[in-house]
């Protein structure tokens, strides 16, 4: 897959993920109960929890907050713009990581949006690496020229 | 002389080479850093968010707007230990529910505002608050719902049960955590205008709040409910039926029900 792709296919699972995200957000301004899109509780149960907010932010606002960064750093040319966007990635990955171990082991309910999410913060991670690994910068003669 | 030509040429090209190797290396060691920089960048935002999350925020704590509104939105209905209204209101809802469950929780701030303004108020129902503590058995180990549940039936003796309610709600903690401890429930306590919390904490041993429990538990076996929150709605005078809602947000089958109870 060239640069390119792997560009693309990191705009289209930021597309993804605003779109998770900016459901969540909906939701939480709107005052609305979040429909669980195959059943249950757990969304619900995971709103109310005492981890819904971290320090006092609402934590699908950060999630939007932070796909739309993430987007914003395909625009950042060369090395820097790819290192930006795999550090984003990789840090909301692990944080994605934390919050299932949250759902699972200490809220003890699973949030189908939220695990949505961390499949796309995955995804997310894993092209944004390949992108910033498999980069080669142009030649220094094209540079100079 | 072909021969000196072609040994230059041959340590040019091994000159050419050494320096793609070095340019390739050079190349690499730089990829590395970066990635290890990214990495490492990434698992120390990481730590600190967690830190940050462990540490700080959480719940059971409210804004003084978020209580102010809770208050408000009471001022002025009378109550009277687990009534919410005016005594001689043509209709009666009864909501059996516990303090610890979320489902109760969502719809005493998403559903029962609309039914306090427009019904409570008005004087066209009256609520009653039954408390129950079946959490307890399904928590191993914990009396959370119990305490929390004593003490509600204890600011209902100074006719403050619904601000009390209300504001437990809306600091509840994960369900299957403990954490209606006396700071807790004291602190909420405090959050209630004109509660005499040290009196309500005594008074948590009070017969008439054991006996307020049980009778909560008679009614809701007696009526075959199950789950909370439930609902019998009817008029006052007459026989309570059940009502189930599907939506904790739309209050719509028991405003039906009240407005049926008024003819």
């Amino acid at each position: 897959m060239t640069d390119r792709r792997l560009g693309r296919a990191i705009a289209i699972i930021c597309v993804l993920g605003i779109g998770v995200a900016g459901y969540l957000t909906y939701n939480k301004i709107a005052g609305g109960k979040i429909a669980c899109p195959v059943g249950g509780t757990g969304c619900t149960i995971v709103q109310k929890s005492d981890y819904a907010e971290f320090a006092g932010i609402p934590v699908p606002y950060l999630g939007l907050f932070g796909w739309i960064s993430i987007l914003l750093t395909l625009l950042i040319p060369g090395d820097i713009g790819r290192a930006a966007t795999a550090m984003l990635g990789v840090f909301g990955f692990l944080f994605s990581m934390y919050l299932t171990y949250l759902e699972l082991f200490v809220i003890d309910a699973i949030c189908q949006w939220c695990v949505a999410n961390a499949i796309l913060m995955t995804l997310l991670a894993i092209v944004a690496m390949t992108r910033l690994w498999r980069y080669q910068p142009p030649p220094a003669s094209t540079l100079q020229g | 002389m072909s021969s000196r030509k072609e040994q230059k040429e041959q340590a040019r090209l091994e000159r050419e080479a050494k320096q793609q190797e070095l340019a390739a290396q050079a190349q690499r060691s730089r990829r590395m850093k970066v990635i290890g920089g990214v990495l490492g960048l990434a698992a120390v935002a990481v730590l600190v968010a967690v830190v940050i999350s462990t540490s700080g925020g959480g719940g059971g704590t409210a804004s003084g707007t978020e209580v102010d509104e809770v208050n408000s939105q009471l001022e002025g209905i009378p109550q009277n230990g687990i009534t919410l209204g005016e005594e001689n209101a043509p209709a009666t809802m009864v909501e059996f529910a516990d303090l610890k469950c979320p489902f109760c929780a969502e719809f005493a701030t998403d559903g029962l505002p609309t039914i306090i303004e427009d019904y409570v108020r008005s004087g066209k129902v009256k609520i009653e608050f039954r408390n129950l503590t079946f959490l307890d058995q399904a928590t191993e180990g914990t009396d959370d719902s119990t305490n929390a549940a004593k003490f509600a039936q204890a600011t209902g003796l100074q006719n403050k049960l619904w601000n009390f309610v209300d504001l437990f709600y809306l600091q509840q903690e994960a369900e299957n955590t403990v954490f209606a401890t006396e700071d807790f429930l004291r602190n909420v306590g405090s959050q209630v205008p004109g509660l005499d919390v040290d009196k309500a904490w005594a008074d948590r041993d009070d017969p008439k709040v054991q006996e307020e429990l049980d009778l909560a538990d008679e009614i809701f076996n007696r009526e075959g409910l199950s789950g909370t929150p439930s609902f019998l709605v009817g008029p006052s005078d007459g026989t309570l039926e059940q009502v189930t809602i599907n939506d904790l947000s739309d209050p719509t089958p028991l405003i039906n029900a009240i407005e049926a109870a008024q003819e």
